[in-house]
């Protein structure tokens, strides 16, 4: 579903987010990229959606090698992947039915289409008494709710979530770590990338650990940290632009 | 229809939210509007003016009597035949001995001293209305070949001319005064698209992450920058169209200006305005958006330091 070869993205001022980075992502699965702050979890992601181009190596997506995708066809990369932020992304001037039916507008689906598939995706996140609500009037957990609806109305076949549990308390992130097992589980592939500990430990899935730019672990049913590889100190590396 | 619908609603939103700068945007195409289309009418004015000077007459061509120096009974209803089918020529009349007498005592009621001549020396003459005063000329070297009737020609060729490149400079000025507001208008609305995609950059960026083409975005905006074109072009010709009546109105009592610019001229350059107005609306957002699409889709070429990439 996912593969990377090489990948390597270098910012406009010599920072080194993503080096090197191989990965094979099969179609169900769920993947946690973990690390620590500033280790290129984001850029990965980024590089995913083509929110930005790779410096080297290449990255298909469903078969597609992305980095040679011509710009007009980006949308149709990003139909097919959901995406759910940290930051909920939600408009403030729309209601809960709003924001997730704006997803299906924007792609010229007739409304006929969008009312039921709005309903119905509202009811799988447990919010269909709260569609005329504003995101304002709902707690934080509940925004995240909408926003992974919106993600998910389309039914793309991959979910790429950036601490999607960033924040929330620990009680309301066990809720939204169902959602997405239960998203993952009718069929999705999804990776979720995050520095929480607990919720890496409860899942026991893939884990994909960063440090410093680098892939440094890649381990079935895994937990946030091994004994055995300290990333606190990011171990084998040096003349990082970002750190330097 | 729904998907249309849609747009529509949010480039409403979307002219609401930013009143004020609309507005500037609105009250720039107006005002280089109003311009360029008063130039306009102002020139239409004059060029009727001109060709109406002196009642119609452009060109008198003096003649020989009929049955004197060999000049045949009947040449005069021949040449005036003749001239009025030249394609220069919009309207000949003849103007028998007669009236020459009568324009004559007209013309000299306060000097009596001067009416004590013979009647019969004033020649007939026929008077030429032209399609276009630059036409003079011509007219005036086919007349010549008619030297055996007519005893001399008199145009009001200097008049006529100073006219003609007044009219000329009016042009050139009203044209260069529209295609410098033009543009200012242009740039405008390219600075309101540009403050509106900055008021609504998360909507956008939302649209660009679920995967809405980039014509999809841009449409709302377009039409908008349209909305502002058309409603500035549309108040610049109800402006000037309205001014102008105003004009006539006051006018009607000078009577050597003519106000007869007929309506056809105001509903066909009236859609040219708002045709131009809604063009200068769409090439101002397709400017305001560009720099900001283009920069949305993915990075440009870093230019890596070889070092950065070597292995550690
Ligand atoms: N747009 C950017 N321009 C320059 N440097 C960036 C940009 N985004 C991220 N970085 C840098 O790239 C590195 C990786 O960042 P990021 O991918 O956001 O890490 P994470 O999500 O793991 O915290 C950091 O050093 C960060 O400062
Ligand atoms: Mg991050």
């Amino acid at each position: 579903m996912i593969r990377l070869r090489d990948v390597t993205k270098v910012y406009e001022g010599g920072t080194v987010a993503v080096r090197d980075v191989n990965l094979d992502i099969q179609k169900g699965e769920f993947v946690f990229l973990v690390g620590p702050s500033g280790s290129g979890k984001s850029t990965l992601i980024r590089l995913l959606l083509r929110q930005d181009t790779v410096t080297r190596g290449v990255i298909w997506v469903a078969g597609k090698d992305i980095t040679q995708l011509p710009a007009w066809k980006i949308p149709f990369l990003r139909r097919s992947v959901g995406t759910v932020f940290q930051d909920f992304k939600l408009l403030p001037n729309k209601t809960v039915g709003e924001n997730v039916s704006f997803a299906l507008e924007v792609l010229g689906r007739p409304r006929s289409v969008v009312g039921p598939q709005v309903k119905q995706v509202l009811e799988l996140v447990g919010l269909n008494d709260k569609g005329d609500r504003y995101p304002r009037q709902l707690s934080g957990g509940e925004q995240q709710r909408v926003s992974i609806a919106r993600a998910f109305v389309n039914r793309p076949p991959i979910l790429l979530c950036d601490e999607p549990t960033g924040n929330l308390d620990p009680a309301t992130s066990v809720g939204i770590m169902r959602l997405l097992d239960r998203i993952n589980r009718s069929g999705a592939t999804v990776v979720m990338a995050t520095h929480d500990h607990a919720i890496v430990d409860a899942m026991q899935r893939r884990v994909v650990q960063l440090d410093n730019s680098r892939v440094i672990r890649d381990e079935m049913a895994g937990r946030y940290e091994t004994g055995e590889i300290p990333y606190q100190n990011g171990g084998r590396h040096n003349g990082d632009g970002a750190e330097a | 229809m729904n998907r249309l619908g849609f747009l529509a609603r949010e480039a409403l939103i979307n002219l609401r939210r930013n009143l004020l700068v609309v507005l500037g945007a609105v009250l720039a195409v107006f005002i280089s509007l109003s311009l360029a289309f008063g130039a306009l009418v102002v020139n239409e004015l004059l060029r009727i003016n001109t060709l109406a000077w002196q009642d119609g007459t452009h060109i008198i061509a003096f003649l020989y009597d009929e049955g004197q120096d060999g000049v045949a009974a009947g040449a005069h209803a021949a040449l005036l035949d003749e001239v009025g089918g030249w394609e220069e020529v919009a309207n000949v009349r003849y103007f028998d001995k007669a009236a020459a007498w009568a324009e004559y005592q007209e013309m000299f009621a306060d000097r009596p001293e001067q009416l004590n001549i013979d009647p019969s020396v004033l020649p007939a003459s026929i008077r030429i209305e032209l399609t276009d005063i630059d036409l003079y000329q011509d007219v005036q070297f086919r007349l010549a070949s008619q030297s055996q009737l007519i005893r001399r020609v008199a145009t009001f060729g200097e008049q006529i001319e100073q006219l003609s490149s007044l009219s000329t400079v009016l042009n050139l000025l009203g044209l260069g005064l529209a295609l410098v507001l033009g543009a200012s208008a242009v740039i405008l609305i390219a600075n309101t698209i540009r403050m509106a995609i900055y008021a609504r950059r998360d909507e956008v960026s939302i649209m660009k992450l679920v995967g809405a083409s980039n014509w999809f975005i841009r449409v709302p905006f377009i039409l908008e920058g349209m909305i502002e074109g058309l409603i500035g072009a549309g108040l610049a010709v109800a402006t000037v169209w309205v001014a102008f009546r105003n004009l006539r109105t006051i006018g009607d009592s000078i009577e050597i200006i003519s106000f007869g610019i007929p309506n056809r001229f105001f509903v066909t350059w009236g859609i040219v305005i708002l045709l131009f107005g809604a063009a200068a609306g769409v090439l101002g957002s397709v400017l305001g958006l560009s720099r900001y699409l283009r920069d949305e889709d993915g990075g440009r070429p870093v230019v890596v330091d070889r070092r950065v990439l070597e292995p550690t």
